[in-house]
């Protein structure tokens, strides 16, 4: 309590109880008696407090703390003989009050204390009834007066403090509890300031984002964990949990240390007080896993179906396409001296190896990918990709160049699928680009999802991928071209699926596009 | 150079059976079987008996497969199935000829690498690969 409010307190208490300046004149013109006997009152006052144990027990200091608390009583007691009412003089009785509350003595021994004190007191004046030139009544109203607001102060510090300490030693308790249940959490928890800058980790989220929070405390949390291409969306929740809207089950991308990204489900709500100031507390659980699986189910449901589409298309289409051919054979044989008839035969055959193509990428997109994993170098499987595509490059000015910048090129891998991977990542680039074409094959090491890895980015100096093609390459049936299935880029992230890595679009390759395939080393 | 061979064949597509019978004496053999099913061929080449059998996996009746698999148990004779992806050929493993399996569409260049590849190297020996 600041000095302005205590000296106005105490004035209030003092009107309360009908203080006058009467009642000072009396218990000054008593006060040479009463100062005679104070020191038999004083160690009256703390033999009773040794007879009590709850009371004794707030004297842990022995015989020389009793001396000193002799001693200030002996001054409060002189001091409250004078009838003082300044800061000075409030500002030491609130001390006491604060004292008692520190040595834990229960407020209602420093009553009874005080009472008997009074009692000493009245005592006194009663006995020297002739001393007065006041009625004795009226003088023992006074000290009853006196000693109540001397009382009405002590006890109100002691409150104070005594509240103080209890809630002080409530909010440790919660702390505690706070800090062993985030502490135990297999979850992150996180706390944002109001700017959305990041206040708290806990030691999961620490773990599982691979920072430390010393590192990056006070840093903005969207801008550092948070995917450019889902900032806007979770700025606005937690913007939205500031103003006061809790959030709950809000599903957003998160990009660890090491490059990974996970998705994590999101509960947040607004904390009044967090080291005295307002602030977000996040709550994410990790499901990506879960997700991952969902997506696989989706995906190998849609397969699924594709696949007992293809299947049964395949007898009555593959006994089509052999009658065609057998036809067109004979045809060609009929009309062997018919150099425009033979032209004709020979189109209808293109038309036919084209449509079975097609047949077939669709069939090899669906079945499912068994893969026949050994050690192997990489880099010969996109040569040997390069040289069977030499027919497609015929009259091209295509030219394949290597930076291999002594990354470790061995790794186990499905060799055929490897070739047909980069072939057709090949030909989308031999599609898109005019000549001279250039398509540049850089490695390096690298570790993804902390197993050592090889990083193999595939880039051409075409016109790029516009922002949808960046969305839908891997998309089945998306292609931007007048011919083709739209399968070919599918197909590929299938196979780096399949070995357990990663294919995604380049974003930093400065003309033409990027694809940017990582294969772990090793089977997992 | 193989020698001329006598072949026995079967699809139920009439266009499939006038194409065998057409390419393969382009490439110096004989047809001497045209079945319409699996059970047809079984009979004729009983009588006929080919030097290769070549048959369509799926067929009314009597499928490709289970039709060379009794030919074989009286006669082991060579043979080529050809598929549409619509089964699995079911070949028991001690028919102890030598045999292939193609899918549809095939090509004369098809036919001729697959019954190379059965009969390459030998002229007038009868042991096919």
């Amino acid at each position: 309590m600041n000095p302005s409010e205590l000296l106005h307190r105490f004035h209030d208490v003092r009107s309360y109880v009908g203080w006058t300046d009467d009642d000072a004149v009396r218990v000054r013109q008593m006060a040479p008696l009463v100062k005679q006997q104070v020191a038999p009152l004083v160690d009256d006052f703390y033999a009773e407090i040794e007879r009590h144990p709850e009371s004794a027990r707030a004297i842990t200091g022995g015989a020389q703390q009793i001396r000193r608390l002799k001693r200030s009583l002996r001054t409060w007691l002189f001091e409250a003989l004078e009838c003082r009412g300044d800061s000075d003089f409030l500002a030491r009785r609130w001390k006491i009050g604060l004292r008692h509350a520190e040595i834990g003595l229960n407020p209602a021994y420093v009553a009874a204390a005080v009472s008997r004190l009074r009692n000493g007191i009245v005592g006194l004046l009663a006995e020297s009834g002739g001393d007065c030139t006041q009625s004795l009544p009226l003088v023992v109203q006074s000290y009853n007066k006196l000693l109540d607001i001397e009382l009405g102060i002590i006890q109100s510090a002691y409150e104070e403090e005594y509240l103080e300490r209890v809630k002080q030693a409530e909010h440790e308790r919660s702390e505690v509890k706070f800090r062993l249940l985030v502490e135990a959490a297999a979850c992150m928890v996180v706390i944002l300031r109001t700017n959305r800058s990041i206040a708290y980790l806990s030691p999961y989220s620490e773990q599982f984002t691979g920072y430390g929070i010393a590192e990056i405390e006070g840093q903005d949390f969207v801008e550092r964990f948070v995917p450019h291409a889902a900032q806007a969306d979770v700025a606005a929740e937690l913007d939205a949990t500031i103003a006061g809207r809790p959030t709950e089950a809000f599903e957003a991308p998160l990009v660890r240390r090491d490059g990974s990204q996970r998705w994590l489900v999101w509960n947040t709500q607004r904390m009044e007080d967090f080291d005295g100031k307002p602030a977000v507390l996040a709550v994410g659980q990790d499901l990506t896993e879960r997700r991952d699986a969902q997506e696989l189910m989706l995906r190998s449901e849609r397969l699924a179906g594709i696949g007992q589409m293809i299947t049964g298309l395949a007898h009555e289409s593959r006994n089509a396409l052999q009658r065609i051919q057998s036809c067109s054979e004979m045809l060609e044989l009929e009309v062997a001296d018919n150099v425009e008839a033979l032209r004709l035969v020979r189109r209808l055959q293109e038309a036919q190896d084209n449509l079975l193509r097609l047949f077939d990428e669709v069939r090899n997109y669906a079945a499912p990918i068994q893969l026949e994993r050994k050690a192997c170098r990489i880099e010969a499987t996109w040569r040997e990709a390069w040289g069977v595509l030499e027919g497609a490059r015929r009259e091209r000015d295509a030219v394949l160049l290597e930076q291999l910048d002594g990354a470790d090129l061995s790794l186990e891998v499905d060799r055929f699928r490897m070739v047909q991977m980069f072939r057709n990542i090949f030909e989308n680039a031999l599609a898109a680009c005019r000549d001279p074409m250039r398509i540049t094959v850089r490695c390096r090491n690298v570790q993804f999802q902390q197993r050592p890895a090889l990083e193999v980015r595939v880039a051409d100096n075409g016109p790029g991928l516009s922002p949808q093609a960046r969305q839908s390459v891997f998309e089945p049936f998306f292609t931007t071209k007048t011919k083709g299935t739209g399968l070919g880029m599918a197909i590929a992230h299938r196979i780096v699926d399949a070995h357990g890595g990663q294919i995604a679009v380049g974003t930093d390759w400065p003309q033409g596009a990027e694809f940017v395939v990582t294969l772990p080393r090793t089977v997992a | 150079m193989i020698r001329p061979l006598r072949i026995a064949v079967a699809d139920d597509e009439p266009d499939v059976r006038d194409y065998f019978r057409r390419i393969l004496p382009l490439l110096g053999h004989q047809v001497v079987v045209a079945a319409a099913d699996g059970s047809e061929l079984v009979d004729s080449c009983r009588v006929q008996q080919p030097d290769l059998i070549i048959a369509d996996l799926r067929m009314p009746v009597m499928d490709g497969d289970t039709a060379v698999g009794e030919i074989c148990r009286d006669r082991p004779t060579p043979f080529i199935l050809v598929s549409a992806y619509s089964k699995h050929a079911s070949i028991p493993d001690e028919l102890g000829v030598g045999w292939a399996y193609l899918t549809k569409p095939i090509k004369r260049d098809d036919l001729e690498l697959a019954i190379a590849g059965l009969f390459g190297g030998i002229d007038d020996r009868d042991h096919p690969r």
